[in-house]
C-alpha cells in the first residue's frame, strides 16, 4: 500500500484556531521559586496538513534578534519511531516554553511526520522545578485527544514527553489541562502521574 | 453481584494454588479495552456490512464501528477459548460498560478498576485486548509490555504476538515496551494486544468479519497456552508470588561475558528463559556472569526445572538466591 502524507483525521482539521484565554488563564499552581510562564495569549497548536498549510513555514521566521535553537521530536508517518529535528526559533520565554511553542505548530509542512498537540491546543503555562516540568494546556488537548489506539497516543504524547526531556535538568513532565490533572477519554496512560522517557523506551529513529 | 464474582474467582484460585507446578493453567484476567461512554477508535464501514456487533452510527448516519465493540466481542471469546482449555479466566468488564461493568466515569478510575480486578483476584496473567488507530493508511499489529515492570511480560507478548501476527497475516509493528496504566498497574505479567488498525477502513472490514474476531481470539489464546506450557512462571519465580525466592537455577557460570552471552542464546534457543546476572565470587576475587534460568521459593520447583534443562542436555544446577546479583544485557547493545 503506498504510503500517503500520514496525518489522523482528527488532526487534519483546517481551521486554525485563536484562543483568547482571558487574563484568569490558570497558571500552574504552587510555583515554589521556580520559573513559571504564563501568556495572555497562548501559543496555539495548528493544522500540520502540508495541504492546509496557509500559516508560513515554522522556520522561516525572520527575525532579527539572535536566534536560538530548539530540540523537537516528532513520530514518523507511522507512528513506530521519533525523528530528531533542530530548529531555529522566535519565541520568548524559557527553553522549555520555545520546544512547546514550536512543537505545537507541528512538523515542517511538507514532511510525513505526524502532528503532536490537537488542534487548538494552547500552551498556557511551563515551569521546571526539581527535574518535572510541568506543563499547563488548554482544554482542547483532552478534547482533541485520540479516542483510541496506541499509535495515536504515540504520536501525542511521545513528542511532548521527549522534547521536553530534551532541555537540561528535565527528567520527567506533568500535564495538566486548565490547571488540572487530566483525564483524556480513551488514553491508557496514568495521567496523575508525570510522565518519562520509560514510558516510550527504544523510540529514536537512528540520527 | 460484584463480591459474589469476586468470590468465585478467589476459589479458583485456591484450588489452583494447590497445585504448584509449572504447567498449572494460570488464572487470566482478560480485559477489553475501551467501554461504555469510552468507545474506543472508530472504523468506519461500507453502509450495511454485516458485523455481528451492535449497529453503530455516526452523526452522519454512516455506519462506523467502535473498537469497545471489537474488544468486547474478542475478549469474550478469549474467554470461551481459554475456559476451555481449562483456564481459569476473570473479565475486567463484560458489557458495554467500564472496567468493572460500572458507568463509565473517568479513565483513570476505568483503568485502575481493571488493574484492582486482576491484582485483588490474584490473576497469573493479564490480556488487554485493543485495536488501534492512526492514519488511514497505517496499518498492522503491535504487542505492548512494559519492560520495568515484569520479566515474564515481555515473553507473554513475545508468544502472543507471534500467534497474532499468523493468523491476521497483517505487517508485523512488532513487540513494543509502553508505560500503560494496566501494565504498570498490574503485579502480574501484563500485555496488550492492538490487533489492526481501525482507521485504516481496509483493517475496519477485516475486523468486522466475526471469522476473523475468532481467529484473533484464539491466536491471543494460543499464545497465552504456550506461556503457561514454557513455564515461564516458575521460570521467572511468578508462580511463588509473594513468597520470596531463596533457590535460583544456573545454566552456567562464565568468567567472559561473550561465553554467558552464548550460552543465554543456547538456553533461550531450546525454550527455556533466562537471564544473565554478574555476581562477584569471593573465592576467585572476580566477577562471574552467570546464566539464570529461573529462581524459586521451593526446592522441589527448582528440581523439576533443573531435571528438565538436563533432559535438554543442559548443564543446569540448583544455587541459593544470589542477592548481590546485578542483571546484564543478553545481548550487546
Amino acid at each position: 500500500m503506498r504510503k500517503l502524507p500520514a496525518i489522523d483525521r482528527r488532526f487534519t482539521r483546517t481551521t486554525l484556531v485563536l484562543l483568547a484565554i482571558g487574563a484568569g488563564a490558570t497558571v500552574l499552581s504552587g510555583c515554589g521559586g521556580a520559573t513559571s510562564e504564563s501568556r495572555s495569549t497562548p501559543d496555539t497548536a495548528q493544522t500540520s496538513a502540508p495541504a492546509a498549510a496557509t500559516t508560513s513555514p515554522p522556520a522561516a521566521t525572520g527575525t532579527t534578534t539572535p536566534v536560538r535553537k530548539v530540540t523537537l521530536y516528532f513520530a514518523d508517518a507511522d507512528a513506530q519511531q521519533l525523528i530528531e529535528e533542530s530548529r531555529p526559533t522566535a519565541a520568548t520565554g524559557s527553553d522549555l516554553r520555545a520546544s512547546l511553542v514550536e512543537l505545537a505548530k507541528g512538523p515542517t509542512p511538507g514532511s510525513t511526520r505526524q502532528s503532536v498537540l490537537p488542534v487548538g491546543t494552547a500552551i498556557i503555562g511551563t515551569n521546571v522545578r526539581s527535574g518535572e516540568a510541568l506543563v499547563n494546556l488548554s482544554a482542547e488537548f483532552s478534547q482533541g485527544y485520540p479516542a483510541g489506539g496506541a499509535a495515536a497516543e504515540f504520536a501525542v504524547l511521545a513528542p511532548l514527553v521527549y522534547t521536553a526531556t530534551a532541555i537540561d535538568g528535565v527528567e520527567r513532565v506533568r500535564i495538566s489541562v486548565d490547571g488540572q490533572t487530566p483525564a483524556p477519554t480513551g488514553s491508557q496512560f496514568d495521567w496523575t502521574r508525570a510522565f518519562t522517557r520509560a514510558d516510550f523506551p527504544d523510540v529514536l529513529a537512528a540520527p | 453481584m460484584k463480591p459474589l464474582r469476586l468470590l468465585a474467582i478467589a476459589g479458583a484460585i485456591a484450588a489452583f494454588a494447590g497445585g504448584g507446578s509449572a504447567l498449572a493453567s494460570p488464572l487470566v484476567a482478560i480485559d477489553a479495552g475501551h467501554g461504555g461512554a469510552d468507545t474506543g477508535a472508530v472504523g468506519i464501514l461500507p453502509a450495511g456490512t454485516a458485523t455481528g456487533l451492535p449497529l453503530r452510527l455516526d452523526a452522519d448516519g454512516q455506519t462506523v464501528i467502535y473498537e469497545k465493540d471489537v474488544t468486547l466481542d474478542v475478549s469474550q471469546r478469549l474467554n470461551g477459548f481459554l475456559q476451555a482449555r481449562g483456564f481459569p479466566t476473570v473479565m475486567t468488564r463484560t458489557q458495554d460498560l467500564a472496567g468493572g461493568d460500572v458507568p463509565y466515569t473517568t479513565v483513570t478510575a476505568d483503568l485502575k478498576a481493571r488493574s484492582d480486578i486482576a491484582n485483588t483476584v490474584g490473576a497469573r496473567l493479564f490480556v488487554s485486548i485493543h485495536e488501534n488507530a492512526l492514519a488511514a493508511t497505517t496499518e498492522g499489529t503491535e504487542t505492548f509490555h512494559f519492560y520495568y515492570a515484569n520479566p515474564g511480560a515481555r515473553a507473554l507478548a513475545q508468544l502472543v504476538h507471534q500467534e497474532v501476527v499468523t493468523a491476521l497475516g497483517l505487517p508485523d509493528r512488532g513487540v513494543k515496551t509502553a508505560g500503560f496504566y494496566v501494565l504498570k498497574h498490574t503485579t502480574m505479567p501484563a500485555i496488550l494486544v492492538e490487533g489492526a488498525f481501525l482507521s485504516n477502513p481496509a483493517e475496519a472490514l477485516v475486523l468486522a468479519d466475526p471469522n476473523v474476531r475468532q481467529r484473533l481470539a484464539e491466536a491471543v489464546g494460543t499464545g497465552v497456552v504456550r506461556y503457561a506450557e514454557a513455564g515461564y512462571d516458575a521460570i521467572y519465580g511468578l508462580d511463588q508470588h509473594p513468597t520470596t525466592p531463596r533457590y535460583q537455577v544456573n545454566a552456567g557460570a562464565f568468567r567472559k561475558l561473550g561465553d554467558a552471552r552464548a550460552r543465554y542464546r543456547m538456553v533461550r534457543r531450546k525454550g527455556f528463559a533466562a537471564a544473565i546476572r554478574s555476581e562477584f565470587h569471593p573465592n576467585l576475587r572476580r566477577n562471574l556472569f552467570f546464566v539464570v534460568a529461573g529462581k524459586f521459593a521451593s526446592r522441589e520447583n527448582a528440581v523439576t526445572l533443573r531435571d528438565r534443562m538436563r533432559t535438554k542436555h543442559i548443564r543446569a544446577n540448583i544455587a541459593p538466591l544470589a542477592t548481590r546479583s546485578r542483571a546484564v544485557p543478553s545481548a550487546p547493545r
